[in-house]
């Protein structure tokens, strides 16, 4: 595997510690890190690299993670890590949709059925994915915890009990915010089409 | 919106959404006390709480982790263009390996609507492709009206491969039920069609793997229609190497079934999963699992470990998800679930319990094996049900259930650390007494039946009941290793370990470990106990009921005249084990055929038991009651006979519940004895209450049950319902040719009727193997013997006279030699002693 170019693992470990003791700064510099390797991480799959490879976005995380900091590492780290990886996925994700709905669309909002909306959990569209990223956004804007859950869990693909560890909150927490922001967003799509 | 007003919201929400309409909005109204706002953002809230239940549960990347790299998934601007000869008119809908499309045939003249489906761009292109090549002619050649055809497929210009398949206008089988209000008789119905459809699909060698309400239509006309045979197979099958998590992450994981979610072979036992799934949903308006979340833990453990509750059973509960805080929430009542169906819950639940119940939890066992083995016998067994006969599907037996629980659990080795532990505190015991007293003695009795009752064995019906499940004996094992260790300085308690296990061994049928550990038990017992010591007795009686059950009843019959001995001179004649002694040895005697003493034997026993009981009904009493009707019915004395075993299959009913086996066992000897004696509408009629029972207790392939259900066939032969003899006897040989040795009575018994209904459904080119057959396996020497062996060859005659073979006829001179005996005395002795 080729060794990360930068930066050393000693320093993301150093990072994740200061981003789990609540240090802003780090958990912003831990960021692009993230982005740019779970890209890198991406495209190499999409060359072919491993052809015979069939992956799920937690071991594509975990990939990144073990390639930046190594293996050892604590699950508190880790967890951490895979927080950071849920933004940078959401990031990627949203951004993507963004551009080619653009491209596509010339700005226009086509309507889609709303069969289809409902369904957006199994086959995601970009417009939709647009849509949730706006009602997500507008949902953080009120409620953080909530917002951040959902982004942990649908983006990050992480379980209900990592959730409760990257966010220090007990897993039935999660749950309840969980379903009702679910329940939340659902509204705020459906009414936005 | 505020965070202060989403709180509110929040806190209102949980409060009244477990709720049903009428208490929700009282509890509204009493939350909402004049705030119009948050009382109508609180109902829009409510109005998506079921569309969001599925929302973004599966994480946005799934296996797709080429949406991050920025690759286009391919524009989805398809309407208008041409693909083959056909034109895009609108997208249908979009699931997890494509978008499927409506178009029309863009260049005939006649006006052919098809479905197009264009596979998800960063599938393995290639791949498909090549096996599309391969298999298109196999699902090209599917022609059922029940089936949506394929009818062509290729790569479109940009490179994805596509289908195109009859386009059905439809409504999911499952939507259509519920918007037709229909009962669970029209629900079967339109049932059995699809699954005569899959049946034909796997006649052909077509497993479809992903079968759900959602593929399969049903057209306004009624006709249900099966979408995408083999499509998943042709999407999701990697390379042999690597086919897990790709199809694990294609398929529906609420219809799969157990080994597709373990990753291990996909054959058409699977489908016939899939296909109890959908009608447990049909029948119930719920799945039989609640999935928490889609991960791949969640869904190994529900789908191939949580038993779910039977069809009757779940639509007594209101439907629950998983809600806030973790707990449960109400989806659907069980009157809104039934006013679709049978109008009532209680009449829904009805309908459901027995036959149904088993027929659905049977295509849902977790093991293929013990599944129906084809979907055809799966639909055969909905067709009996709905012309009211009886059916193949039995539940699963409670040892059997136990087995597993204990399996699953582990818990064989921590059971067993009770029982050893509560073994050695009995020793202890013992010791303390330091006398040789009953009371010390039934204290080690009472730990040893523990044991038992462990292994679910705790008495002799439920030990056969068990058959050789497969964990029950790895149990066994792993007991006999730990008192080895454990008990290596406790001898007598060690003895009586030795014992229980070889007598479980002799309940589950196998033979050679009962024998070396009631032997173990019985040379302990000798070195440590004085001579004639009542528990060297004991593990003789063990060792006869070993000889017995082996057939060897000389050896049998010495052990038990030696442990009479033992027995008359320690305990004197009254006494229970006494009396036990004299009917066991009733019972060698009986099957030695030494009539007159067993007679005495069973008379002494149950005039013991009686004297003892004095004047109540006691089990042993119906036991010795029932042994001594065999013996009536030997001597030819079937009025008494009957009359011997009413009187215990009263006594059985009264003391024990009303499926036990010993219950079972009396009505099924009645039935036997009533046919016997010319009442052939009496016996069929006990012999039905009997089977269902039977079959519960001791199993589907038991080799008593198979006696019942022949005994039944020839029952309704005699009477000339033929039609409805053939199945019964046929189920019959079949257990009997998986269950019994060569040698054994009840295999000859079981070929003889079946090849009797052969003949006289006019089938005697099935029936001459058959017959062939019991010659071979007939007994010689005794009369009776010679005259079934005659009656036999007079078949086979008379058959070759029919067929005109009459060189065969001529080979079987020798075998001629007695007269035709009629078929009552012909039927060989097994099937009809109770």
């Amino acid at each position: 595997m080729d060794a990360p170019s930068n930066p050393s693992r000693g320093n993301m470990t150093i990072l994740l510690s200061r981003a789990q003791n609540g240090d802003r700064q780090a958990t912003e510099e831990l960021f692009p890190l993230v982005y740019q390797e779970l890209r890198t991480l991406a495209e190499r799959f999409l060359a072919g690299e491993r052809k015979n490879h069939t992956l799920q976005p937690t071991a594509l995380v975990n990939e990144a993670y073990i390639r930046l900091v190594g293996p050892e590492a604590t699950w508190e780290n880790r967890a951490h890590f895979f927080g950071a990886a849920a933004t940078a996925i959401r990031r990627i994700l949203t951004d993507h949709a963004r551009t080619r709905d653009r491209l596509k669309r010339g700005g226009g909002k086509q309507p889609v059925q709303l069969e289809e909306a409902m369904t957006v959990a199994q086959d995601v569209r970009d417009q939709d994915l647009v849509g949730l990223d706006d009602a997500l956004t507008a949902l953080t804007a009120i409620d953080p915890q909530k917002g951040r859950i959902v982004e942990l869990r649908f983006f990050g693909g992480l379980t209900v009990e990592q959730t409760a560890t990257v966010l220090g909150i007990s897993p039935s927490t999660v749950i309840r915010d969980w379903q009702f922001a679910k329940v939340w967003l659902h509204r705020e799509l459906v009414k936005n089409l | 919106m505020d965070e202060s007003t989403l709180k509110r919201a929040e806190r209102v929400y949980f409060e009244v959404s477990h709720l049903h309409a009428n208490a929700r909005r009282a509890a509204l109204d009493a939350a909402c006390a004049g705030d119009a706002a948050l009382r109508a953002e609180v109902e829009s809230l409510l109005q998506h709480s079921a569309g969001a239940r599925e929302f973004l549960e599966e994480p946005a990347l799934g296996t797709d982790f080429r949406l991050l790299t920025g690759v286009d998934a391919g524009p989805d601007t398809m309407a208008g263009r041409t693909i083959g000869s056909f034109r895009v008119d609108e997208r249908l809908a979009s699931g997890g390996m494509g978008t499927v499309y409506l178009a029309s045939r863009a260049d005939a003249d006649f006006d052919q609507q098809v479905a197009i489906k264009i596979v998800k761009r960063g599938m393995d292109t290639e791949e498909i492709i090549r096996r599309f090549r391969a298999e298109r002619r196999t699902l090209a050649a599917l022609d059922h009206p029940n089936i949506a055809r394929l009818i062509d497929g290729g790569v479109t210009p940009e490179g994805q491969p596509y289908l195109v398949m009859e386009y059905v206008p439809g409504m999911a089988i499952d939507d259509y039920c519920d918007s037709q209000s229909l009962d669970t008789h029209a629900r079967l119905k339109l049932f059995k069609k699809v699954c005569d459809a899959v049946q034909y699909a796997h006649q052909n060698l077509v497993v479809h793997r992903d079968l759900k309400p959602g593929n399969i239509l049903v057209t306004p006309a009624g006709v249900p229609k099966l979408l995408d045979f083999g499509i998943a197979k042709l999407l999701t099958e990697s390379s042999p190497a690597d086919m897990t998590m790709m199809e694990e992450r294609r398929l529906t994981p609420e219809y799969a079934s157990p080994e597709q979610i373990a990753g291990v072979g996909v054959t058409t036992s699977s489908d016939v999963y899939s296909l109890g799934v959908i009608l447990y949903e049909l029948l119930t308006g719920c799945r039989p699992y609640v999935l928490k979340s889609r991960t791949t833990a969640e869904m190994e453990r529900v789908i191939c470990e949580v038993e779910p509750p039977a069809p009757s059973t779940a639509v007594m509960r209101p439907q629950t998800r998983v809600g806030p805080g973790g707990k449960p929430e109400t989806a659907a009542t069980p009157e809104a679930v039934s006013s679709v169906r049978e109008g009532s819950p209680q009449r829904l639940r009805r309908r459901l319990r027995g036959d149904l119940d088993n027929i659905v939890m049977m295509a849902l066992r977790k093991d293929p094996a013990r599944r129906y083995a084809s979907v055809e016998q799966f639909a055969s067994d909905i067709h009996r049900y709905l012309c009211d006969l009886p059916v193949i599907a039995r539940a699963e037996t409670p040892a059997y259930v136990l087995g597993k629980f204990i399996k699953r659990h582990a818990w064989g080795t921590a059971a067993f650390s009770v029982a050893v532990g509560l073994l050695i505190a009995g020793l202890v015991f013992i010791r303390a007494q330091r006398d040789e007293a009953y009371a010390a003695r039934d204290q080690a009795e009472r730990i040893a039946d523990f044991m038992q009752q462990v292994l679910g064995a705790a008495d002799s019906g439920d030990t056969r009941a068990m058959g050789t499940s497969a964990s029950i004996p790895d149990v066994l094992a792993a007991a006999a290793a730990r008192a080895q260790v454990d008990l290596a300085e406790s001898p007598r308690v060690l003895a009586a370990v030795r014992s229980v296990l070889g007598r479980a061994y002799l309940g589950l049928g196998m033979y050679d470990k009962a024998e070396e550990h009631i032997r173990a038990g019985l040379t302990l017992r000798e070195d440590i106990l004085p001579r004639g010591h009542h528990d060297i007795a004991e593990s003789k009686l063990d060792l006869a009921h070993l000889h017995y059950a082996r057939g060897e009843l000389k050896e049998a019959e010495g052990l038990l005249r030696e442990s009479l001995a033992v027995h008359q001179h320690q305990r004197g004649e009254k006494n229970q084990d006494t009396a036990r002694v004299w009917n066991d040895l009733g019972a060698v005697l009986r099957a030695a055929g030494k009539i007159d003493e067993a007679e005495v034997a069973c008379r002494t026993a149950l005039e013991i038991r009686r004297a003892i009981a004095d004047s109540r009904d006691t089990i042993e009493i119906a036991e010795s009651l029932n042994n001594l009707a065999g013996v009536q019915r030997q001597k030819g004395n079937t009025a008494a006979a009957i009359v011997s075993l009413e009187e215990s299959a009263r006594i059985r009913k009264k003391l024990l519940p009303h499926d036990h086996p010993l219950v079972v066992q009396s009505i099924a000897n009645l039935a036997i004895l009533k046919a016997g004696a010319g009442d052939l509408a009496g016996g069929i009629e006990l012999m039905r209450e009997a089977l269902p029972m039977e079959a519960r207790s001791l199993g589907l392939e038991h080799p008593d049950y198979a006696r019942s259900l022949s005994s039944y066939g020839v029952m309704l032969m005699r009477i000339g319902r033929l039609d409805q003899a053939e199945e019964p006897i046929r189920e019959a040989l079949r257990i009997r040719r998986l269950r019994l040795e060569p040698g054994d009575p009840g295999l000859l018994a079981g070929v003889d009727a079946m090849a009797r209904v052969l003949i006289k459904l006019h089938r005697d080119a099935e029936a001459e193997p058959l017959l062939r057959e019991a010659l071979e396996l007939a007994p010689r020497g005794t009369e009776r013997a010679q005259t079934y062996r005659a009656s036999i060859t007079a078949e086979l005659k008379a058959l070759y006279a029919r067929t005109g073979e009459t060189a065969k006829a001529e080979r079987l001179a020798g075998e001629g030699a007695a007269p035709a005996a009629d078929e009552r005395n012909a039927v060989p002795p097994s099937d009809g002693n109770p």
